[in-house]
């Protein structure tokens, strides 16, 4: 089942219509994917590792 | 924390065009000394280490082996492991064993089976598709799997949308995405993408097909390029330019230091690169930044300098530039142009 609860939804679209489509809101959708799966602290350390591993494409 | 990559044995039980492993029929193993030396060596050492079993199939190391592995180098709050795997071998007695001991797993699929039975095949050309998708489809739902790697190659150009509708419907929490390259001789490696094939349009029905599902997945590439878009400075640290965090060891014991696929590729670039064998070596501290470092950095301040897409990078893919130009001190390498710069094009345009 996805969660999708940190979308904005189109009865929120008209308040935030600029604000829609900025990448915030997107890299918490999915970090929201994980939720569920992963605690909030491997969350933290899958997105540093994210940012971290650039170089390193073998993990 | 430290990140160790250990070559188990750099046999494949398949033969995959695009790998980069030399020696992927030599059966030879890591012998077991060397890994009591592994252990002393991070005892000695002040910080935590994930070690990833990696270059070669380490599966094919048997079961046997690894429970020697966690008898010289067991699990505990500061040690980790990990088994980056081809999955053909993951039977449920491996997933029971991996779950039991706490050992990540990272699966190579290359997504839907026209695509990933294009290269991922047996030495006999046969397709690992049925087995792949089994063994990761068990694993996922055993939750021992949490990351998968997809290359991309010349037949995943226009089936984005397919390769991302596959790793959805299996339920794959973390994907990343690794453009085919060149990282040794092309009589190791066998690419099937050509100069001139870009990946623009792959990434962009990518981005398109996730867009479609709200983002539902966590996509590597994306999560990196958007934070950059996201960000004023450059949030990007590749790992491998960090001071003493990656190391890489080799089957026969040799150590070396930045690049993780350095232990299992060409011996004439990785020389720079070689610390010492682990039998004399007492921690990871005592092993000063080996003059390549400096030439290391200096080639970053150079990205920094010239590359206009320095913010989506950070100024890596170190072997590519040696292996493509021959030089550290250089920047433009087909991966950069096809991993970072195309990509970012069209993340940016989405958002522009
Ligand atoms: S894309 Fe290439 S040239 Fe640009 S910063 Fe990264 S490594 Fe340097």
């Amino acid at each position: 089942m996805k969660d999708t609860s940190r979308i904005i939804t189109s009865s929120q679209r008209g308040t935030v219509k600029e604000k829609e489509y900025l990448p915030e809101h997107i890299l918490e959708a999915m970090t929201s994917s994980l939720e569920g799966k992963f605690t909030k602290k491997q969350i933290d350390n899958i997105k540093q590792k994210t940012l971290d591993g650039f170089g390193m494409s073998t993990v | 924390m430290k990140r160790l990559f250990v070559q188990g044995s750099s046999f494949c039980d398949i033969d995959c065009d695009y790998c980069f492993v030399r020696g992927r029929n030599d059966k030879a193993r890591l012998s077991l000394d060397y890994l009591h030396d592994v252990y002393r060596i991070i005892n000695n050492s002040e910080t935590d280490v994930e070690i990833v079993w990696h270059m070669g199939e380490p599966l094919v190391l048997g079961f046997n082996f690894f429970k020697k592995v966690l008898e010289y180098i067991p699990v505990s709050e500061h040690i980790r492991h990990r088994i980056v795997t081809n999955g053909l071998l993951l039977n449920d007695d491996w997933l029971s064993f991996l779950a039991d001991n706490c050992i990540s797993l990272t699966i190579s699929s290359d997504g839907p089976i026209e695509v990933h039975d294009r290269y991922r095949t047996s030495r006999k050309e046969a397709g690992t598709f049925e087995v792949v998708h089994k063994n990761l489809c068990r694993s996922i739902k055993k939750g021992v799997c949490d990351s998968v790697l997809c290359t991309i190659t010349k037949e995943s150009l226009s089936k984005a949308a397919q390769i991302y509708e596959y790793f959805s419907s299996v339920g794959v929490e973390y994907l990343g995405f690794n453009v085919e390259r060149q990282l040794d001789s092309p009589e190791i490696q066998v690419l099937s993408l050509e100069k001139f094939d870009s990946l623009e349009l792959f990434w962009k029905d990518l981005y398109e097909a996730w867009e479609k599902d709200s983002y539902s997945l966590f996509i590597r590439e994306f999560y990196r390029t958007l934070s950059a878009l996201n960000s004023d400075e450059c949030p990007l640290q590749p790992d491998e330019l960090k001071s003493n965090y990656n190391y890489s060891l080799s089957k026969n014991g040799d150590l070396y230091k930045y690049i993780p696929q350095i232990a299992g590729s060409d011996s004439l670039v990785s020389s720079p690169f070689f610390v010492g064998n682990v039998k004399n070596l007492n921690s990871f501290e005592e092993t000063s930044e080996l003059p390549v470092y400096s030439e290391m950095l200096n080639s970053q301040r150079l990205c920094s300098e010239k590359c206009d897409f320095y913010r989506f990078c950070g100024g890596a893919f170190v072997l590519e530039k040696l292996v493509e130009n021959g030089m550290l001190n250089s920047t433009s390498t087909a991966a950069c142009e096809r991993q970072v710069i195309q990509l970012a094009k069209v993340v940016s345009r989405k958002h522009g």
